[in-house]
């Protein structure tokens, strides 16, 4: 018989050392810039069209390549800049050498979308602080919003959709936080509740009654199955799943509220950004 | 809180969809996904149950146990993330 070998071939070593697996949420967010696309303009969409064009010269700075397609460009980006992953290892002592695929790549990057990807890479650095500077709830706060700017720096430099800018703040508060107590990595978790307890608290100001059931419909299953892989999740998952059944609870008596925000600030939410559907809906 | 929490969606998605308190033009698809929500999470809990099934309650309050090693060479696992100091 053949004697099986633990050692990765080629490709799967490719797609572990650029943790390909993130692709899953960084394309979601791409996905939901070419739904947005039309908005801005409804003669774009992800295979036509350069956001920037109403910028004036800064759409040259924003892209450089202006006579592509900016739903494209984003989506290369989302690829070439996984070489940040292996960029990490090295900075963390893991591998010893300098990769040089992966800075070719971050330059690739960088050439393609100058001003999205030098704001990603400042979220990534400030990622690091935690690591560099030290532990504490400041820095941790940094890191949180370091991952909003690597993540979902598209929907803001590419979608355009700056008024999302304030919920994703304290969604990105609250779904770190609530990581980082799950996995032991903060220095202090009262404050991490705390702001982990903004993210419910603060949805119903940005947002309608049925935006807020899909985030309670998704994002608790989403959470939930680290503990159905480790029971040992389980009383994070406890009290994310009673804190947004609480939210849903008060969305139904607020809903005809729904969004705060346009009671304190008339039109801070602009209206409409319901893209239209892509695929109709098959029953009556 | 877990079950209570499953408990108040199931009661509150049906309601919602009957009494169609909300308008959205994605108000349909929405509630089939709280549907799908419902019954992974109703899984889960069953998964969960049946996993500790018989184990110390402690079980699931304890947290992940670190086990991150700051050097493949350590022997022993680490007490906190890498910092460069």
């Amino acid at each position: 018989m053949e004697e099986q070998s633990n050692e990765p071939g080629p490709v799967m070593r490719f797609i572990q050392d650029y943790r390909m697996k993130m692709l899953i949420p960084e394309l979601l967010v791409v996905f939901a810039v070419w739904y947005f696309l039309p908005l801005l303009n409804p003669s774009f969409s992800m295979i036509s069209g350069n956001v920037y064009e109403n910028f004036g010269v800064w759409m040259y700075v924003f892209q450089p390549l202006f006579f592509l397609p900016s739903g494209i460009l984003v989506f290369v980006t989302a690829l070439t800049l996984h070489g940040i992953y292996p960029l990490d290892n090295y900075h963390e002592g893991k591998i010893p050498d300098l990769p040089r695929a992966a800075v070719l790549m971050i330059v690739v990057s960088f050439f393609l979308m100058p001003v999205l990807v030098a704001f990603q890479m400042l979220g990534y650095y400030m990622t690091e602080m935690t690591e560099f500077i030290g532990r504490n709830p400041l820095w941790e706060r940094v890191e949180s919003v370091g991952d909003l700017l690597f993540y979902a720096g598209p929907m803001f430099f590419v979608g355009l959709q700056w008024w999302l800018l304030l919920p994703v703040f304290f969604l990105s508060q609250g779904v770190d936080g609530i990581h980082k107590i799950a996995h032991g990595e903060t220095s202090s978790e009262k404050i991490t509740w705390i702001f982990y307890f903004l993210w419910p608290i603060s949805m119903p100001f940005f947002f309608d009654p049925v935006e807020i059931m899909a985030m309670v419909a998704l994002s608790i299953p989403a959470f939930a199955f680290y503990s159905y892989i480790r029971p040992y999740y389980t009383y994070v998952t406890s009290i994310h799943t009673m804190a947004f059944a609480l939210l849903l609870t008060v969305t139904v008596i607020l809903a005809p509220m729904l969004p705060l925000m346009n009671i304190i600030s008339p039109g801070f939410i602009p209206w409409p950004h319901i893209p239209p559907r892509l695929f109709p809906w098959p029953f009556p | 809180m877990l079950l209570f929490g499953i408990i108040i969606q199931v009661i509150l998605y049906p309601t919602i969809w009957i009494l169609q308190l909300f308008s959205h033009e994605y108000f349909p698809d929405v509630f089939v996904v709280s549907l799908v929500s419902l019954v992974i999470q109703i899984g889960g809990f069953y998964t969960i149950m049946n996993k500790t099934k018989g184990m110390d309650p402690q079980i699931y309050g304890q947290g992940r146990p670190f086990q991150h090693k700051l050097r493949e060479e350590d022997e022993d696992v680490a007490t906190r993330k890498p910092t460069f100091d």
